[in-house]
Formats: structure tokens, C-alpha cells, sequence
């Protein structure tokens, strides 16, 4: 049952709303007449406490057939999020091109239709791309690489 | 109305801006026939780069991305029965049956021609109308511009995916996440979490990046059968004159729902496509040849999503208030420029305002030249795989991402965002009102402290003024409209059930 897309949707939403309205306590509400820090947040997030529980309790009390939640791609969300890591890791340490090296790598690990001949051209054209554009075109000063 | 069309010509027409524009309806058209890649993405890519530009010529080549793409997407629409973006959903529905009866080149011909007059039409009223609708935004108070905001997050709450109580969670929570960093009158911090790098809340352009590039991309990256797309031959271009007498009218018509959409924030292309297309549909002495190809149906969505697209500028330039995710991000490439959109803006920027006008002009020429000739061309673009195009976009807007500010850090959110983008659409989430939540909810705070400051803490001002109950009434209307199918068919099941 938790995989019930309104269920497991609408619970997440109940319980950020609850953390949302708890640090909002921390913030001072003031009154209609002057609005303080606390007023909206608190607003806001009751708000989404309130329709979080709707969309639970709808679902609960449905007797139609639920929609499940299918299986997460967890491989190309983890290889991507890594190539996207790597290349904010490496650009300010190590420059333009072993950051979109190490970003396309992992990138096209992802790939289900990879082929391991188109990873050069990939290289090529990923590492001219942006330094013609920003470089070249932008005229900004992205070092290309830095020795250690 | 003549000066100001003088002043843009003289803007519109420099090498440089003709060349951005020319650039912006390539990309345009070439994104619109890509599935999977959207305006949205192309613009969220392109705006960190933009900031080396004027904030004419970035304007007028974000604009062209975007109108461009309905052109480009009404193209795949008929050939492979495939919508390119959201707004040709259904010029699928007669265009691929036209298609297949052999009328391919007509049914580019009428939705490139019904998207011209369209455009057209739609650059006229925003030359017509803008000036005077920012004038009446003058008198606009902080009551009114709380009500529109309610308005435009509640319209696309509603209308972008159709459910309810989806919509509106997205859209709070992005005016939640709107809240973080340090409150502008207090100088309290909120939900920064103790990071350094939240003290300025969350840039809005690292956020669309990674909802709408990284999120993606991980959503494509999924092992799928190789679909094969059966690919109609182009033969003439030429309409029958019984198809072109058949589509005048259905043009204009579209053009009209079109224009009105587009103006009131939180509807546009999409929508009024689809009314466009109903009202045809009712409208017809035989409604059976819906669906089978009729050319009527491919015109009037066609003119109808292209005049949107033009008028959903006049709110977002004239009231600051976008209307669409797109029209937020366009918001955001004027603030990168450090100019925030508002009535003055024609008064205050005629350069920028008559030179984007009279560029949208100038664009749907070129979209037409661009597409009817050249659609052999197009076609086989539409063969490159993604395995090639997604490297290109991930490094594209890594590095868009870094430049904005230099600081690693932002992408590192960004691609925070791009998991959550990911979950929330498994989970039937549009991530379209969380954006706009998150764009708007600073202003809906600001003009909300402000109206109830103005009238001593009493919430009755919010319906004293009739322009905002209007706003309010409206915002009702489209929740209990949404609401009453709802009802119905669950009485209809419970009677089954019974």
C-alpha cells in the first residue's frame, strides 16, 4: 500500500509540511497588521499539511484500483547525479576539461544504448563545446586545466 | 503606438539582434521537434549564458526559442504522430490522420500558415493592448497584484496536469522554498539550515536547470524498446482550394481563443489548444469528421497555441506576474539584468519592449521560411539519438549552472533539484507550478504583508477592490470547476458500485 502514488506522494508532502510549520515556530509571526517572518511560512505550510492529508485520506478511503509507484531508474539517477558531482568537484580545483571528461564518462555509463566508439567523439565535441561558447564566444577565463 | 513600432524596428532590425533572433527560432524549431527536450529545458540552459548579452538581444533569442518551438512541434506532430511539446498534443489528433490520407504537406502548410497569422495577429495585440493594460496595471494596489498572483498559481495549479490537489501542493511548496534565505524586512534567515551558500535563497535558475534538464535526462535514460516511427512522405505543400477556404475561418477563429487565453496568467498555449480545437469541433456542420483529418483541426489549435504564446508576454512584461513556468524563466533572464518587469516597463525600456514586439514579427517570417522549405531537412535532424544530445545538455547546463556565479556549490543544488524532479514526476507530480510557486511566492508575501499593512490588518480589502474579487472569483471558479467532475463521476461510481 505505501507504494500508492497519492498515499506515499501526499505522506511526503504531510511530513515537510510538519517540518516546514515546526522551524516556522522559531520565526516571529507579528500580526495581520505587520506581517513578521513567521507569517507566511506558518500559513504556507498548514497549507500543505492540510491538502498532504487530503490526498492521503482520499486515497485511503478509495476503493477504485490505486496507481503504484514503478520502479525508480536508480542506476541512471546515481550515475547522473555522480557525473554532475564530479564536475563540481573538479571545474574549480582542476579546470574545464578534466571536469567534462570525468562528467561525460559517467554520463554515458548511464546510457542504456551506450557504444563504447561514440565515447571519443562525445570527448571531443562535449570539451569544444562549451569552451567555444564561454571562452572563446563569452570571452570568460575558464582555465582549461591546473597542474597540482 | 506608431512611435514605439519605430523605435523597436530600429531595435529589432540591428545585425545583432536579427541574428539572435534568427538563432533563437533555429534552436526553436529544431527543440520543438525533439521529444524530450522542451523550451523549458533549452531556455533553463541558455539563461545563465545570456547574461553576456544585451537584455534585448536575450530577450528577443529566449522569445524566439520559445514561440519557435510551437512551430517545430506542430511538425513532429503531423509527421510521426508525435508531439514535440505539450502544445501540439492535439494537432496529433487530425495532422497525423491528414498525414496518413497523404495530406502531409497540407497539414504543414495550414498549421505553419495558421501559426503566421496567428503570430501576427497575437504582435499586433501586445503593440495594441500592452500599453494600455500596463497603464490600468498602475492603478493596480497590493490587493490586486495579491489576487493575480493567487490567480496564476491556482490557473496552472489546476490546468497543467489536471489535478487538483497535486498542483496546488506543488505551487505551496514552491512558495515555501520561495521563503529561504534571509527575510528582506526582518533580515531574519529562514530554512537556510545553516548553510552559507542559502543566505541569498535559492536561485531560481539553478533551480529550472536541474527540474528541467537533470530531472529529465534521468527520466530518458531509461532502457526502452526502440520505437519505430513510421515516417510519412512529404509529397506537395500546396493546399486545395477547398482546404484553404475550409481553414480561413478555424485560423481566426483559433487566433481569437488564442489571444485570450494567453493573457489571463496561469492558462496559455496548451489550454487554449485545446479549446480552440472543441470549438471547432462544436462549431462544424459534421463534428464526425473530427479526428479523421480535418484540416480545421489542425488550423485552429495551431493559430491558437502560437497567438498564446505571443500574448502570455502581455502579463508577464507589463505585470511582472508570469503566466507559465516559460514566462518565469523569461522573468528570470530580465532580472539577470537587473530589471524586474512591471507596468513602467514600456515607458521605462521602449528599446526592449517595442524591439522584442516588433522581433516576434519578424521571427514567425522567418519560422515560415524556415519551416515550409526547408521541413525535409528538419526531418532528418529528428534522427539524432539521444545518447548524443543528453551529454551535450548535462555539460551544457553544468557549466551554465557554474558561470552564473562561480561557485561549485550551485551545482550541487542543482542537481539536488534534479533528483527531486525526478521523484516528484514518478510520484505525478508537474514540477510547472512548483517554479512558478517558487518565482511568485516572494511577491505574493511581499504585496500580501503590504496589502493588509494598507488596510490596518482587515483581510476584507481582498474583495473590496473589485478587480481583485474578479481575480479571486476566478481563481474559486477554476477550483470548483475542477471540482464538480470530480463529484460527479465519483457518484456515478458509487452508484455502480451500489
Amino acid at each position: 500500500m505505501w507504494r500508492d502514488k497519492d498515499i506515499l506522494g501526499g505522506g511526503v508532502f504531510t511530513l515537510m509540511g510538519v517540518a516546514a510549520f515546526v522551524m516556522a515556530q522559531n520565526y516571529n509571526p507579528g500580526s495581520a497588521l505587520n506581517m513578521g517572518p513567521g507569517y507566511m511560512p506558518r500559513i504556507v505550510s498548514a497549507a500543505i499539511v492540510l491538502l498532504g492529508l487530503v490526498q492521503v485520506g482520499g486515497a485511503l478511503m478509495r476503493r477504485t484500483e490505486r496507481e503504484l509507484l514503478d520502479s525508480i531508474n536508480w542506476r541512471a539517477l546515481a550515475l547522473v547525479l555522480l557525473s554532475i558531482a564530479a564536475f563540481a568537484l573538479l571545474i574549480r580545483s582542476a579546470g574545464v576539461i578534466p571536469a567534462v571528461t570525468a562528467m561525460i564518462v559517467i554520463a554515458w555509463w548511464a546510457d542504456p544504448a551506450r557504444n563504447l566508439r561514440h565515447l571519443p567523439a562525445l570527448l571531443v565535441v562535449g570539451n569544444l563545446m562549451p569552451i567555444l561558447i564561454f571562452n572563446v564566444g563569452l570571452g570568460m577565463h575558464l582555465a582549461l586545466w591546473r597542474v597540482f | 503606438m506608431l512611435d514605439g513600432l519605430l523605435i523597436g524596428a530600429a531595435v529589432a532590425f540591428t545585425f545583432q539582434n536579427l541574428l539572435y533572433c534568427f538563432l533563437g527560432v533555429t534552436l526553436g524549431t529544431f527543440i520543438g521537434m525533439l521529444p524530450g527536450v522542451g523550451p523549458l529545458v533549452t531556455i533553463a540552459v541558455l539563461l545563465p549564458m545570456t547574461y553576456g548579452l544585451s537584455p534585448e538581444s536575450s530577450m528577443i533569442m529566449l522569445a524566439g526559442i520559445y514561440y519557435g518551438a510551437s512551430y517545430g512541434g506542430s511538425s513532429t506532430a503531423i509527421l510521426v504522430n508525435l508531439p514535440g511539446e505539450s502544445s501540439s498534443v492535439v494537432t496529433c489528433i487530425d495532422g497525423y490522420q491528414m498525414a496518413r490520407r497523404g495530406r502531409a504537406g497540407a497539414a504543414l502548410a495550414v498549421a505553419a500558415i495558421g501559426s503566421f497569422v496567428a503570430g501576427c495577429i497575437g504582435t499586433l495585440a501586445i503593440a495594441l493592448f500592452a500599453p494600455s493594460l500596463g497603464r490600468a496595471a498602475l492603478q493596480f494596489g497590493a490587493a490586486e497584484y495579491t489576487s493575480i498572483i493567487v490567480l496564476a498559481l491556482v490557473a496552472t495549479a489546476v490546468l497543467s496536469h489536471g489535478a487538483l490537489v497535486r498542483g496546488l501542493l506543488m505551487a505551496l511548496f514552491g512558495i515555501l522554498l520561495g521563503m529561504i534565505g534571509m527575510d528582506l524586512n526582518s533580515g531574519v534567515m529562514r530554512y537556510t539550515f545553516g548553510f552559507t551558500s542559502l543566505m541569498d535563497g535559492l536561485d531560481f535558475v539553478v533551480v529550472a536547470v536541474g527540474l528541467f534538464a537533470f530531472a529529465e535526462i534521468i527520466r530518458e535514460l531509461s532502457p526502452k524498446k526502440e520505437e519505430n516511427l513510421g515516417h510519412v512522405k512529404i509529397e506537395s505543400l500546396m493546399l486545395t482550394r477547398q482546404e484553404a477556404r475550409a481553414s480561413v475561418k478555424p485560423i481566426l477563429r483559433g487566433t481569437g481563443v488564442g489571444m485570450f487565453f494567453g493573457v489571463i496568467p496561469g492558462i496559455g498555449a496548451t489550454v487554449s489548444s485545446f479549446a480552440a480545437y472543441l470549438m471547432e469541433q462544436r462549431l462544424a456542420k459534421d463534428p464526425s469528421r473530427f479526428g479523421k483529418g480535418a484540416i480545421e483541426g489542425v488550423a485552429a489549435p495551431e493559430a491558437a497555441n502560437n497567438a498564446a504564446a505571443q500574448t502570455s508576454f502581455i502579463p508577464t512584461l507589463t505585470l511582472g506576474v508570469p503566466g507559465s513556468a516559460t514566462m518565469a524563466l523569461m522573468i528570470g533572464a530580465l532580472m539577470i539584468h537587473g530589471i524586474t518587469p512591471g507596468p513602467n516597463i514600456i515607458s521605462e525600456r521602449p528599446n526592449l519592449f517595442w524591439g522584442l514586439v516588433v522581433s516576434m514579427w519578424i521571427g514567425n517570417v522567418m519560422l515560415v521560411m524556415l519551416n515550409l522549405p526547408l521541413i525535409r531537412l528538419w526531418t532528418s535532424l529528428l534522427k539524432v539519438p539521444y545518447s548524443w544530445l543528453f551529454p551535450m545538455i548535462l555539460v551544457l547546463s553544468s557549466f551554465g549552472i557554474y558561470t552564473l556565479s562561480n561557485n561549485p556549490t550551485d551545482i550541487l543544488w542543482g542537481a539536488t533539484f534534479g533528483a527531486f524532479g525526478y521523484f516528484m514526476t514518478k510520484l505525478n507530480y508537474s514540477p510547472a507550478p512548483f517554479i512558478l510557486g517558487l518565482v511568485l511566492g516572494p511577491m505574493l508575501e511581499e504585496s500580501f504583508r503590504r496589502a493588509l499593512l494598507i488596510s490596518h490588518g482587515d483581510p476584507a480589502t481582498f474583495i473590496q477592490s473589485p478587480i481583485s474579487a474578479g481575480f479571486l472569483a476566478a481563481s474559486c471558479g477554476i477550483i470548483i470547476l475542477m471540482l464538480v467532475p470530480a463529484i460527479r463521476s465519483k457518484r456515478a461510481n458509487l452508484e455502480s458500485e451500489a
